[in-house]
Parts: structure tokens; sequence; C-alpha cells
């Protein structure tokens, strides 16, 4: 999903450098626009994500106080699993072993950070880039003469405020998603006790492994 | 006593859910009355061959009880004293996770490093 903001970020910085003709111009807005009118399904997406992390953290807030008085309410669990659907990698489809499954979501996580920490460095510099030698020198020019490229350029400054909003966004979410993932790392070390545990019990018993 | 619900609205089950989350779900889903094979299937959204398994493991271990002989192919299930303390320690764990202030130095740490 990161990969075409690159590529408008690209074609908004190479706007700003040649200083293309209008028919150019027109291209490059195009090709700018296609992934702003994408943007609505993508948050659309996210907002889902972030409501079911909401919703599952506050029903689990509340829930504690009943968790001291009788352990036990029904549909907890269904708030946490949804959350791990959440965590799981799209990509993987078929059911798999916790472990495996667990060593996906790490992968998955861990190439995330590699991504997202390259994308904020480069993404970084060409915001700085556009904002200090085009954008704010260019609007002011154009505010100041009341040119006819004060619409493109308040079109561009709406195009980087919204790539810098989703910048920090995702941000938030990484750092969401890092601290679930602990979580998770628990749930399955529990996970795996409880078989060890119960495992051993059913060998002891019937001589063979239950599962 | 009813049993309090926090079940989300219009939730369905990932079909992605490795067993330790399977085990769970069937333990809650029957702590508070028993049900039979097929509302558990229904309601969890568990194939025949994987509702099967888990039950072994569940029945296996004590953490479940059949609570009816099997008449006319119902099977009719409850967790057990064993399956509730079991469920217990997975709600100590969550209980835990909530407890737990997050510490935003660590988490800009785990931001930065990976």
């Amino acid at each position: 999903m990161f990969g075409m903001y690159i590529v408008m970020l690209w074609v908004v910085l190479l706007v700003a450098m040649m200083g293309l003709p209008l028919p150019l111009l027109s291209i490059a807005f195009v090709i700018i626009i296609i992934p702003i009118l994408i943007a609505p399904l993508q948050y659309k997406s996210a907002k889902e994500r972030f409501e079911t992390l909401q919703q599952a953290g506050a029903a689990l807030k509340e829930i504690e106080d009943i968790l001291d008085e009788t352990h036990v309410a029904s549909g907890l669990a269904s708030y946490i699993f949804l959350i791990f659907d959440v965590l799981r990698p799209v990509e993987s489809q078929e059911d798999s072993d916790s472990g495996d499954e667990v060593e996906n979501v790490r992968k998955h996580l861990s190439n995330l950070t590699t991504k997202v920490i390259s994308e904020v460095i480069f993404q970084g510099v060409i915001y700085t880039i556009l904002f200090v030698n085009f954008l704010i020198p260019e609007f002011i020019s154009a505010i100041e003469e009341g040119g006819a490229l004060l619409f493109p350029m308040i079109f561009l400054g709406v195009i980087l405020v919204i790539l810098v909003a989703r910048w920090f966004i995702f941000l938030y979410w990484r750092v969401l998603v890092r601290r679930w993932l602990r979580f998770y790392q628990g749930f399955i070390a529990w996970g795996e006790e409880l078989e060890r545990i119960f495992s051993k019990t059913v060998n002891d018993h019937n001589g063979r492994a239950s599962l | 006593m009813n049993p309090p619900t926090i079940r989300p609205r219009e939730w369905t089950p990932g079909p992605r859910r490795t067993k330790y989350e399977r085990w769970v779900e069937l333990l809650e889903a029957c702590i508070w009355k028993p049900r039979t094979q097929s509302w558990l299937m229904r309601q969890l959204g568990l194939k025949t061959q994987m509702i099967k398994e888990d039950l072994q493991f569940l029945l296996e271990a004590g953490l479940f009880i059949q609570v009816d002989e099997p008449e006319a192919g119902i099977y009719v299930f409850k967790t057990t004293e064993k399956g509730r303390e079991a469920l217990d320690q997975f709600y100590t764990l969550v209980t835990q996770f909530f407890t737990d202030t997050p510490n935003t130095k660590s988490a800009v740490w785990f931001l930065l490093i990976g």
C-alpha cells in the first residue's frame, strides 16, 4: 500500500522540480489523484481495525472488575482472538501449527518494522525537500501574486497533509501492534504450557499422546 | 446468575485460529451450561475434524466432561473444574496485560529497533 504513496511522492517531487507545462502537469495530477481516490477504501479498512482494537480495549478494561469476582466472563476470548485475527499476516491463508503461526506473525512484524523505518527516513527527506524548497516559497509567491498556480498549490498542500497524517497513523498503529504481539506471544506460551502439562497427564494415563 | 457477556456484535470467528485459541473458546463456551457438538461447531465456526480433535484432547486432559451418554448422535459437553482453572489462567494473563502500564519509552524503543 505504501508503494503507491512513494510513487505519488516522486510525481509530486518531479512536478515541483521540473516546473512542468500545463498538459504534463495535468497528467501528473491524474497520477497523483489515483491514490487519493483509493484512500477512502484504505481508510475504511484501517478504521474498522482501529475500532476493533478500541472496542476490545474498552470492553476488557470494564471486565477487569468482573474478573475479580467471578473469574469468568462469557465472550472475553472473542475480543482477544478478534485482535489476534487482526495481527495475523493477511497472506497466510492456510491453517498452521501454532508455533509456525507465531513465527509468521513475528516475521510479519519484523518486515513491517524494516519497511516503516526505511519509509520514515525516505518520506521524511522528501517531505523536507518539498516543503522547504518548493511548497512554502511557491505557496507564498502564489498568494502574493494570486496567480494560476494557487489552486494546484493548495491541492498539493492538501495531498501532503494527508500523506503526513497517514504517516503518523501508521506509526501509532505500529506501536499498538507491538504491544498486542507481546500479549499474543504470552498467550501462545500459555497454550504450549497447557498442552505440555495435559499431554503429559494423558500420556501417563493412557500411555499415548492425545494429539 | 447470568454470565456477564461481552461478545462483540457481529463477531465472526477467524478461520485461521490456533488450537490454543479454539481450546479457550470451547472451555469458555461450555462453562455456564452444557453444549452440544453441533452448537459448538455452529457458534465457533469449527469444522468437524477440527472440533473432534479439540474435544478429544479436552476430554482426555480432564478439562471437559461429556455430561450425557451419546444418544442418537447427540453429545453434550461441559467444562470441568480443571478446565475452569485453565481458563482462569488465561484470564489472569489478560488481566496482567491490561494492568501493566504501557511504557512510552519502551514503545518508542521498539518502534525504532523493531
